[in-house]
């Protein structure tokens, strides 16, 4: 009985946590990391919406996108990419930075 | 900008290093270990240096005075698992301060964070011992999060086992949950709530469950070189007469990736 709890516990959330999400999940956007400088500096988001983010991180150094107002950070290893979703999200704009090259890794994603 | 980029650092270095007397003013015993809320969601690549602490306050002499004491270091090996070593000083209300256990901890991200609904892990741990009569355990939970615009709210549930052919039978259950309002990087107000109902499947009555709540200030400083330091305090009120009257914990941990 007591391992029925426990797997019944964990099926139940396990399937809680993959839900789809109350809002639209949208294609994706790609930044990609270059020179330790993203391209685009700027994306466009809809509000309400759920993005996929790809980072492609061209340089020859690992790279940590990383930011306060979206609240994620993530290491995408040299010549790899990594994946980050954000949203929904209120009007506005958010920052980001890649942590290892603060100076010139920046960028913002604007919501509206 | 420079100048109070500057200034910004000093008052971090400040408050990093008053944090930091505190945790080793704090170090000592206690009758349980220090506790604090688990993310399900891993770092790759950040290396983690940990201290944890906590205190209790109570009439009664039982209880009072007992403290914690938490060291660890742990890394983000992959992007779905951290694993952490961790070593306990324990001293007990009327007792005098002792070196209690070393655990292995491990933490696997289940989901990439905020793809689903909410955010998934899995906690392992296996804790050794060294005190006569008492007995390694083993620890499994599940990790969960939630994010609500700048509200991150985190539950863990969580089952020990203690091993050993004299060990206690049962498997005890015990959970954590805290939410916080991310204001500002630094200042991260919040609430946390600590329940132990006792044995899976024979929970005891709500008033011999020990259950603490209180607020929590959570944050991360800059403090110069390559990594950050992340402060926890907190401050629990037990809501019966079993628990602890109050607990004052404290948690810091410098972060930084290789």
């Amino acid at each position: 009985m007591k391992l029925f709890y426990v797997c019944f516990v964990l099926a139940s959330t396990l399937g809680l946590a993959s839900l789809p999400v109350h809002a639209d999940e949208d294609d994706g956007y790609v930044l990609t990391l270059k020179n330790h400088r993203f391209e685009p500096a700027t994306i466009e988001i809809p509000v309400n919406k759920k993005v996929r983010l790809v980072i492609k991180n061209l340089d020859a150094s690992a790279e940590e996108f990383d930011s306060d107002d979206l609240h994620r950070e993530k290491v995408i290893p040299a010549g790899r990419e990594g994946v980050v979703y954000i949203g929904p999200l209120d009007p506005g704009t958010y920052k980001f930075k890649g942590e290892f090259n603060a100076a010139t890794a920046v960028g913002s994603v604007i919501v509206k | 900008m420079r100048h109070r980029d500057r200034s910004l650092s000093k008052n971090s270095s400040a408050t990093a290093a008053l944090l930091l007397a505190c945790a080793l003013l704090f170090m000592g015993n206690a009758a349980h270990a220090a506790a604090h809320v688990l993310s399900p969601i891993v770092d790759q690549g950040e290396l983690e240096i940990e201290i944890k602490a906590d205190r209790t306050n109570d009439a009664n002499s039982d209880l009072n005075n007992a403290q914690s004491s938490n060291i660890s270091i742990g890394y983000g090996v992959t992007d779905y698992w951290a694993t952490e070593l961790e070593t306990q000083w324990k001293k007990d209300p009327k007792g005098s301060r002792f070196y209690d256990s070393t655990s292995w901890e491990n933490r696997f991200q289940l989901t990439p964070q905020g793809k689903y609904w909410l955010d998934a892990g899995l906690f392992a741990e296996y804790e050794h011992v060294v005190q006569d009569g008492d007995h390694d355990s083993v620890t499994l939970g599940l990790l969960l999060q939630k994010e609500f615009g700048r509200n991150v709210t985190t539950f863990n549930f969580l089952l020990t086992r203690q091993l050993g052919s004299d060990a206690p039978t049962g498997t005890q259950v015990e959970y954590r949950m805290q939410t916080r309002w991310r204001l500002n990087p630094m200042f991260e107000p919040g609430l946390e709530f600590y329940g132990e109902p006792g044995e899976l499947g024979q929970f005891n009555t709500t008033e011999e469950q020990r259950t603490r709540m209180g607020p929590v200030m959570v944050g991360m400083l800059p403090v110069g070189g390559p990594g950050k330091l992340k402060y926890e305090l907190g401050y629990l009120r037990g809501l019966n007469s079993v628990s602890e009257q109050s607990t004052v914990r404290l948690l810091l941990e410098y972060e930084m990736h290789f």
